[in-house]
C-alpha cells in the first residue's frame, strides 16, 4: 500500500518567490508550525513571509529538508540544551558544509532562522559567526560588521573601569 | 554590504558561545565595540558573579573592591547579575583581614537590587570567620536577597550561618532548590580538644541545626520553622551521615520522606563514626509513614558493633503495619582484615525480626551487598568472599521467606556512600 501523501503547504517571500514544501520540513520552523496549527482549514492562499527573501528561503529550506524527521527541541529540554550549545563550538560536516556561505548570506540565514524560529539553524550561523569573530580586535570586529564605534572617550574609559573586576580571573 | 543589524537577542545568541570563563577576557575587549555589543558582553560577563572572600589573603581585597568600585559606578549592572557564587575562605580561625567582611557587605547590599535567581555559598572555612562574613549588615542583605521575588534557588553550607539566619527568610517556602551542606568535621577531627565544646554549641546554641553530610530537597519545603531540620514536610530523600544521628531525633517528623540514606563517611575515623549511634536515642522511623527504601551504608568493623542493634531499636518502633516501607539494603564496605572484626552474631536478632516483617508482607527486600575495594591484597580472593559470605549467612540465619533477602559482593573503586 502506498504512503499516505505529505501535505503540501506554498510559502510566498518577500521578493513574490514561491515555494510549495512537505508541511513536514516547513514544520523545522516554529513560527510556521504554530501557524498551521492556527489554521484549522485547508488553505490555498500561500503563507506570506515578509522578512525573508528567496534565496535565503532557498537556503533555509535545503537545510529543513535534510534535517527533516529530526526531533525538534521540546519546551522542556530547551533550557539544559541551551548550556550544552553555548558550550560547544562544534559544527557537523554537513552543516559546516551548507553554511560555508559569503557573510552577507550569512547573516541574512542567522536572520531568517530567527525570524522563523528555527532553533538549530540559528545554532549553526551564530557558532559560526562566533568563530568568525574569535581572537579579533575590537576595530576588526567593528570592519567585520560594519559597526559604528558609537563611544566617547569617557565612555570608553568608563567601561574599562567597570570591566576591571573580572581582569585576574 | 550593509551593516548586519543583528537583535539583541541573536547578538547575545553570538556572543554566549564565547561566554566560557577562558574567553572572558575576550568578552571584555568586545564591550568596547560599540553600545549595542557592550550591553549583550556585559550581561554576559556579570550574569554570574563568582566573589571570593579570602581573609587571609589581603591580595584578595583588591578584587572585591574592584568588584564594589564596578557595581558602584554603574548600577546598570546590577540588573544583569542572575546567579551568584560566593565563597568564602580560610583554613584557620584567625583572620587578617577585617576589611573584607565589610566590603562584602557593601557588595550584597548593592547587589539587593539585582534580578538574582541563584545563590550558592559552597564553602565557608571556619566557623568563627562564616559568623563574622555572616554580620548583621551582610545578613541583612542577604536576606534582602533571598526575599526578592525572583529567588529561587540557594545552596548554602549552613554550619557557617548562625542558628537564627532563616527566621527572616519569608520566601524560604517559594524556594524551587534548597541545598544545605553542614558539614564540621574539620573542627571535630582537626581540633579534637575543641571538639566537645563545638558538640555542645550545635545541640544547644545552634539549637538543633542538624548535621546531615548533604541533603537537599525540591520544590516545597512546607515549612523550616524556628529552626533548620525542623518539620520539613515535603523532604522525599534525605541523606545522613552516620555520626549525625544524634541529633537527627527532629527530622523524624517528615511523613513524605521515601528515601532514607544513612552512610559512614570515609574521611572519619571507625571509633567516632557509630559510636555516636551507641547513645543515640532510637530513631522513630515509624513516623516516616511514607517511607519506601532504607538504606544503610558503612565499614563493617564499626557498622555491625553499632548499628544492627541501634536499628533493631528504631525499627521498632514502626507501626505493626508500617504502610510503605518495601525495601531495606545494607551497603558494607570492608576487606579481609576488616571483615575478621565482623560481629555478624550481633544482627541475629535484628535479622529475626525483619524476618518476621517479611513473613507478614511488609517488607519485600532486603539486600545486603559487601563492597571489597578492586586492590585487595592477594589473599582476598573471590573464594575467600564466598566463604565471607557463607559465614555471615549462617551467622544472619534467614528466617523469612527466602527470596526477601539477597547477599551480594560486589567491587567498588569509590564506595557508594549515598547510592
Amino acid at each position: 500500500m502506498a504512503a499516505p501523501a505529505t501535505q503540501q503547504i506554498k510559502i510566498r517571500c518577500n521578493d513574490e518567490k514561491e515555494f510549495t514544501v512537505d508541511r513536514d520540513v516547513l514544520e523545522r520552523s516554529v513560527l510556521i508550525k504554530n501557524m498551521l496549527e492556527d489554521v484549522t482549514e485547508q488553505q490555498d492562499a500561500p503563507i506570506p513571509l515578509p522578512n525573508v527573501s528567496g534565496p535565503v528561503m532557498a537556503k533555509v529550506l535545503e537545510y529543513c529538508t535534510h534535517h527533516r524527521g529530526e526531533p525538534l527541541p521540546s519546551a522542556d529540554t530547551e533550557q539544559s540544551q541551551d548550556e550544552t550549545r553555548k558550550r560547544t563550538t562544534d559544527i557537523s560536516e554537513w552543516d559546516q558544509k551548507f553554511i560555508t556561505v559569503d557573510q552577507e548570506m550569512l547573516f541574512e540565514i542567522i536572520l531568517a532562522a530567527n525570524y522563523l524560529d528555527i532553533k538549530s539553524l540559528l545554532d549553526v550561523g551564530c557558532k559560526t559567526v562566533a568563530n568568525m569573530i574569535k581572537g579579533k580586535t575590537p576595530e576588526e570586529i567593528r570592519k567585520l560588521f560594519n559597526i559604528v564605534n558609537d563611544f566617547t572617550p569617557e565612555e570608553e574609559a568608563q567601561i574599562k573601569k567597570e570591566n576591571e573586576w573580572a581582569e585576574d580571573r | 554590504m550593509s551593516p548586519p543589524t543583528f537583535p539583541h537577542d541573536v547578538l547575545e545568541e553570538i556572543l554566549s558561545q564565547l561566554s566560557p570563563v577562558e574567553d572572558r577576557s575576550f568578552l571584555q575587549s568586545l564591550c568596547l565595540v560599540s553600545r549595542g555589543v557592550r550591553d549583550v558582553c556585559q550581561g554576559l560577563l556579570f550574569s554570574s558573579l563568582d566573589i571570593v572572600v579570602d581573609v587571609k589573603n589581603t591580595e584578595g581585597r583588591s578584587r572585591l573592591e574592584r568588584l564594589r568600585n564596578s557595581l558602584q559606578s554603574n548600577t546598570r549592572l546590577l540588573s544583569h547579575v542572575h546567579e551568584v557564587r560566593l565563597t568564602i575562605l580560610q583554613s584557620h580561625e584567625f583572620y587578617t583581614d577585617r576589611i573584607q567582611p565589610i566590603i562584602l557587605a557593601v557588595i550584597l547590599n548593592l547587589l539587593g537590587a539585582s534580578p538574582i535567581h541563584t545563590f550558592k555559598i559552597p564553602f565557608v572555612a571556619g566557623r568563627t570567620l562564616g559568623w563574622i562574613c555572616f554580620s548583621e549588615n551582610t545578613r541583612t542583605a542577604l536576606l534582602r536577597i533571598f526575599n526578592n521575588p525572583t529567588f529561587r534557588e540557594l545552596s548554602i553550607s549552613a554550619l557557617s550561618v548562625p542558628s537564627n539566619f532563616f527566621d527572616s527568610f519569608e520566601r524560604i517556602r517559594d524556594l524551587e532548590f534548597l541545598g544545605l551542606l553542614i558539614d564540621d568535621f574539620s573542627m571535630s577531627n582537626q581540633h579534637p580538644p575543641i571538639q566537645g565544646k563545638c558538640k555542645r554549641q550545635h545541640r544547644v546554641s545552634r539549637l538543633k541545626v542538624l548535621r546531615p553530610l548533604t541533603f537537599a530537597w525540591r520544590k516545597t519545603v512546607d515549612c523550616i520553622g524556628p529552626s533548620i531540620g525542623l518539620d520539613i514536610g515535603h523532604l522525599e530523600y534525605l541523606a545522613l551521615s552516620a555520626s549525625d544521628l544524634r541529633y537527627t531525633a527532629h527530622f523524624f517528623a517528615l511523613k513524605s520522606l521515601k528515601e532514607f540514606w544513612i552512610g559512614q563517611s570515609h574521611w572519619m575515623d571507625d571509633t567516632s563514626t557509630f559510636n555516636g549511634v551507641a547513645f543515640a536515642p532510637p530513631l522513630e522511623l515509624g513516623a516516616l509513614t511514607s517511607l519506601v527504601r532504607l538504606s544503610i551504608c558503612g565499614r563493617y568493623a564499626t557498622f555491625s558493633r553499632q548499628l544492627f542493634p541501634f536499628l533493631k531499636r528504631s525499627l521498632s518502633s514502626f507501626p505493626h503495619h508500617h504502610p510503605s516501607l518495601q525495601f531495606i539494603s545494607f551497603g558494607i564496605e570492608t576487606n579481609q582484615e576488616v571483615y575478621r572484626a565482623s560481629q555478624w552474631s550481633l544482627s541475629h536478632e535484628l535479622f529475626d525480626w525483619l524476618a518476621t516483617f517479611c513473613d507478614e508482607g511488609r517488607l519485600t527486600q532486603i539486600a545486603i551487598e559487601l563492597w571489597f575495594p578492586i586492590r585487595s591484597p592477594e589473599s582476598e580472593t573471590d573464594a575467600w568472599k564466598e566463604e565471607a559470605k557463607a559465614e555471615a549467612l549462617k551467622e544472619i540465619a534467614w528466617k523469612g521467606p527466602k527470596d526477601a533477602l539477597t547477599f551480594n559482593i560486589k567491587d567498588f573503586n569509590v564506595f557508594p556512600m549515598w547510592g
